[in-house]
Formats: C-alpha cells, structure tokens, sequence
C-alpha cells in the first residue's frame, strides 16, 4: 500500500513536473511566435503607415496636379513632407529651364555653406550627365530655405541621394536628399521615393497629354474666331494669340508674338500692358471703344483670367480680345452721311423760299417786276420740289416699317409709260435728247398701281435725262412670258462698278459725280420698293462714259 | 465795296445777290470753287463770302487755297454753311476766316448786315 502510494506520488509528481515544463514549453513556444508576431505586426503597420502617406502625398498631388501643370510646385508639395518619411539634413531640386538651372534647397538642419555647395555641384553633376550637357554653376538660380546655416558646422554632404525627374520621357531635372552622415540611404530604403516620384511624373504626364489634347480643342476654337484673342500670364508672357490679332498687328509671319509686337503696335492708341496690370490688379473687366489700328476700328475687352484651385480663386493672367466694329461704324457714319444730307436737302429750300419772301415783304417797291416774278416763281418751284421730298422720305419710311402699299387694277403698261413720256418731251428736247420707244405690243393687261408705276417710270426717265448729255434715251417694254420686262438705256455718265451694289440703297455711298447733280437718291430705294411690291424684281446694267440701263420686271398674272 | 459770293446754289446766290445790290454793294458771283479763284484774283474783291459746302472743291480746300495767294489772302472771307456745326465753325477760325454764318438762323438781309460790319470794322482799324 505504501509502495503504490510512494509510486502514485512520484508519477504524479512527474506529471505535475511534465505539465510544468510542457507549460513551459509552451509558453516560450508562444511567446516566441508573439515576438514574431509583434514584429510582424509592426512592420505590417509601418508599412500601412507608409501606404498611407504614399496615399496622402499621391491623393494631394493627384489634386494639386489636377490644376497644376507646374512641376516645381508639385516637387514642393512631395519635397514638404518628405521628412515625416526618411531622414536627411537638406532636400533638394534642381530643374533645367531655357535660360537657367533652378535650384531650390529646403534644410531640416543647420548645415554649412559647404554641405549647400556640395549638393549643388553633384546634383549639376548627375543632371549634366542625364542630359549629356554640360552645366555651369553660373547658370545656377539658388532658393534657400528651412533651418539657417551655421557656419561653425563643418560637415559636408557624406550621403546623398539622387532621383531623375522625367515628364513625359524626357528628364526635366534631379530630386535628391542629403545628409552629413555616412551611409545613410540604401537604394532599397528609397524605393517609395521612387514610386512617388515615377507616380507623379506619370499624373503629370497624363495630364499633360489631357491638356494638349484640350488645349488643341481650345486651340483651333481661338484661332478660327474672328476677334482677335491675346492671353498673357502674370508676367506678359504670350500663353494665346490667334491669327485675328496676328492680323491686326500685322504679324500672321512672325515666328513668336510677344507683348512688345503688341505694344509698339498699338502705342499711342492702346496701353495693352497697363490695361491688362489694371484689369487684373482690379479684378474687372475694362472696356475700350472705337479704337483705330491699322485702317480697323476696334472694341477692346480686357479680362483678368481667374480659375478656381481647391476653391481657392487664383489669377493666372489677364486676356485681351479686339472686337472688329469697322462695319458698324461704317453703318453709322452712313447713317449719319444721310441724316446730314436730308437736313442740307430740306434746309437749302426752306432757306431760300424764307429769305425769297422776306425779300418781296421788304423791298417789294425797289425789285423790278422781272425779279419778282422770278421769286414768285421760286417760291413756287421750290415748295413744290421740298413737298415731293417730304413725300418720298414719307415713302421710305413707309417701306422701312413695312406699311407701303400698293392698289393694283388692270392696267395698260404701254399707256401708262407713253402718258410719263409725255411730261418729259420738252425736257428731253431742251437737252437735245431724243426719247425712243421700243414697245412690245402683245403685252396683257397686268394688274399695277398705275401711280406708282408712273413714279417708278418718271424717276428713271428724270435720271436718264439728268445723267446724259448727249445722245438718247431708249425705253423697251417685252413680253418673257412669266413677266414683262421694262429697260430704260441712256447714253449718258454711267455708274462705276463700285457704286452698283448700293445704288437701290438709303445709306449709299454718296460720290461727287452723284452729289454733282445732287438729289437724295431716294427716287431708286422708292422705285425698288414699288416694283418688288408689286412681286417684280429691278437692277441696272452700266458702264462708266458709256450709259446705263436700267431694267425692272412686273409678274404676269394667270 | 466789292463783295464776291461763292456758292453753288443758284437760288440762294440770286437772292444774295438782289439783296447785295439793294444795298449798294457791286456784287461778283462765282458758282463754284474754280470760279471763286479766279473771280478773287481777278475782280480784287474787298470781301469773300464763302459757302463751305461747294460741289466741286470743298469750300474748306477754296479756303485754304485763297489763303496761301499772296494776292489774295489779305481780304476777309467769311464762310457760310448749311452745316451749322461747331466743328465747322472751327474748322473754318482755324483756316483764317473772319466769321462763320450758318445760313439756316441768318436771314440774307442779316448777312449783308453783317458783311457791312466787318467791311467798317476793317477800315477803322
């Protein structure tokens, strides 16, 4: 009994002594594997750490770059929160530019001019290497920032890392990171400044690509407007200038347009620069009217450019566009030429028959009864003459609104034509001018205004004999079936070809031949008028010193 | 006194005309810029009026030739016009006339009035 339980007790207490040292066992077992486990863990959480940042500074470049296609900005915003991810003294960039080498170094810590110059020469260094071109420190434009330089600090650069800045396939310039200790950056350590960097410059080269393309659409939609368009950035620098201001400033040949072709251009008449300073600096949009560059007349828009980045409002420049108004001012001084001869036409009468009859009213007794009855004759010719010119500016303005009418019946063309004839033999012969008549006599009966044909036929046949002096004049009327045709041939001064287009029209252009012989050329806009109520159609045919004819058609009725 | 009118109208030169020579003036009539000229070098006028809106030479051009004659530049012109503007009212100051009449508010009786004035101002002087 004592022998089992001696035996029990020993079992029993190797038992105990096994599960201690399984526990044990165990124990360490899993506290090894938590270790493992820990580091693990930390590691994991590093990199997510990093992942994050790689996500952050790629989520704020990816809006950064959205608006921007600037690449030092985008280096400053990875340059400016580097450090939270690898340790260094001073982070620098260097970038190619046409006339210059910026460099841009930010310092965490004080470094002496010499760790400055040590990272300037390498970095010129591998860059004239990527490039295959040499560099000069000359050429160099040095930005300082970050912690001072202390000058009792004698360390120099003993690690440094580069990183190429390639856009597009083509290398622009060098990252780097330096730092006075030794053997700091190990490539596998720079492989997330890497991806950012290649990220970035791949964001930046799609969007590049994004805005050609855009910038192409935009392009072609500029260059084929008719204003002329001229973009500048905050410096003056040209970003946009289609052919329309090429044109006005005479330079569609010239290779690049600069501000300067633009103001020499306009000096005197357009201060482009200081309106593009003032609009910008104003914020508004300023207006210039009527001005005159090269034989145009202008009305100029300045605008400043404004785009909105993370709703911020940023000025990018100012636009200038040249709105050609040469029409409309040659409309209103036509308009005004008009106006201006209407007055003179109704003044001159009036100021005759007014100064005819202060005349008879004063001096009555002293005049010789040829003189007044050569007044009264005026006095009666010249109401007459302005009544009729009432009454065609009645009759334009009749037609201008669309209220002209006309009271058709059957009538006899030919009758009507011999009956105004008639009123004009002995004008005609007093000029020793033969009217003839070529009269088609199987004409029907259209249905006419017999008035106002008669004032379409007595306005041509006046003109005839007017603008003629020698020779005659041929009236022809002929049946074409669908209308008859009625032509009036002078012999006379004939119109140059340049004055034909506006001939039927109020504002035209009026030349000293026509002013020679005066009239308001309001007979021809009221004779078009007339024959196109009527559905008929007028033009003239003429050549200068040979003649004139003039044709109009009246629509036969079915 | 011998006034030269230079205008193309032939009503309204007639009637200055009658009124002239009512009031005892020797009138010369030219009716266009040519006949200005020559009718200015020729008759020795003691004065020139001159209506600005001539068909043939713009009155303007007339008046800036007669100005530049050594002959005749010495005698007043007077312009007239229909146009009555400020602008043409300066235009023809500029150009060396003695006054500008607007020939819508001047009734001829008034513009021989005037003519007569200038005509006593100047030999007072």
């Amino acid at each position: 009994m004592t022998i089992f339980a001696g035996v029990l007790l020993v079992i029993l207490i190797l038992v105990v002594i096994a599960a201690f040292y399984e526990r044990e066992r165990m124990h360490r077992l899993y506290s090894l594997h938590e270790e493992k486990l820990t580091a693990e863990v930390r590691q994991r959480e590093q990199e997510f750490n990093r992942r994050m940042y790689e996500l952050a500074i790629l989520k704020e470049l990816g809006e950064r770059i959205g608006y921007s296609l600037n690449i030092e900005k985008i280096i400053d915003i990875i340059t400016g929160s580097l450090s939270q991810f690898i340790e260094y003294c001073g982070v620098a960039y260097m970038l190619i530019e046409p006339e210059k080498v910026v460099y841009k170094i930010h310092l965490e810590k004080s470094v002496s001019r010499k760790f400055i110059d040590n990272v300037r020469d390498t970095m010129l260094e591998s860059l004239s290497a990527l490039l295959d071109k040499k560099l000069i420190k000359n050429q160099v434009e040095e930005t300082l920032s970050g912690a001072i330089l202390v000058e009792e600090l004698e360390d120099p650069a003993r690690s440094i890392f580069h990183i190429p800045l390639v856009i597009g396939e083509k290398a622009v310039g060098v990252l780097t990171v330096a730092d006075t200790r030794n053997g700091l950056y190990k490539e596998a350590e720079m492989t997330i400044l890497y991806k950012i960097i290649r990220q970035a410059s791949q964001a930046v080269t799609r969007l590049g690509d994004v805005v050609k393309t855009e910038q192409r659409k935009l392009n072609a939609m500029v260059s084929s407007m008719a204003e002329g368009v001229v973009m500048t950035d905050n410096d003056y620098r040209i970003v946009v200038v289609n052919s329309a201001a090429r044109r006005m400033i005479n330079a569609l040949e010239v290779g690049e347009v600069s501000i300067f072709n633009f103001i020499d251009n306009l000096s005197g008449r357009f201060d482009i620069r200081g309106k593009l300073e003032e609009s910008v600096k104003l914020n508004k949009i300023l207006t210039a009217d009527e001005v005159f560059i090269g034989d145009h007349f202008y009305q100029i828009i300045v605008s400043p450019v404004k785009t909105k980045v993370l709703g911020k409002e940023e000025i990018l420049g100012g636009v200038v566009i040249f709105h050609d108004i040469t029409h409309e001012k040659e409309l209103e001084r036509m308009r005004e030429d008009f106006t201006s001869m209407i007055v003179h036409e109704l003044r001159t009468p009036l100021t005759n028959i007014r100064g005819t009859s202060e005349l008879l009213k004063k001096r009555m007794q002293e005049l010789s009864s040829e003189k007044v009855s050569a007044s009264l004759d005026l006095l009666e010719r010249t109401s007459y003459h302005l009544l009729t010119l009432i009454n065609d500016l009645l009759d334009v303005a009749k037609l201008e609104s669309g209220k002209f009418t006309v009271y058709k019946k059957m009538e006899n063309l030919n009758d009507i034509i011999k009956d105004v004839i008639s009123v004009f033999t002995n004008q005609a012969q007093d000029k020793n001018l033969h009217i003839r008549v070529l009269f088609d006599d199987k004409l029907p009966l259209l249905e006419i205004d017999k008035m106002r044909i008669s004032q379409v036929m007595q306005n041509l046949i006046s003109n005839a004999i007017k603008y003629t002096t020698q020779g005659e004049i041929v009236i022809t009327t002929k049946n074409q079936t669908q209308d008859v045709l009625v032509s009036i041939r002078d012999t006379g001064l004939g119109i140059s070809e340049k004055d034909i287009p506006t001939l039927f029209s109020k504002f035209r252009q009026i030349t000293t031949s026509a002013h020679e012989a005066s009239g308001t050329g309001l007979g021809l806009v009221i004779a078009r008028g007339i024959v196109e109520s009527h559905g008929g159609k007028i033009w003239v045919e003429s050549e200068v010193n040979a003649g004139s004819t003039f044709n109009f058609t009246l629509p036969i009725e079915n | 006194m011998k006034v030269l009118i230079v205008e193309d109208n032939d009503d309204y030169i007639n009637l200055l005309n009658t009124e002239f020579e009512l009031a005892g003036f020797e009138v010369v009539l030219a009716h266009d810029g040519l006949e200005g000229i020559e009718q200015a070098k020729n008759t020795n006028p003691d004065i020139i009026l001159l209506d600005i809106i001539l068909s043939k030479t713009l009155g303007f051009s007339l008046l800036r030739q007669l100005k530049k004659d050594d002959q005749i530049k010495s005698v007043p012109v007077v312009a007239m016009s229909n146009y009555s503007s400020r602008e043409n009212e300066e235009k023809v100051n500029s150009l060396g006339a003695v006054k500008f009449i607007d020939k819508g508010s001047y009734k001829p009786s008034q513009i021989v009035e005037e003519i007569r004035q200038i005509l006593e101002r100047g030999k007072s002087m």
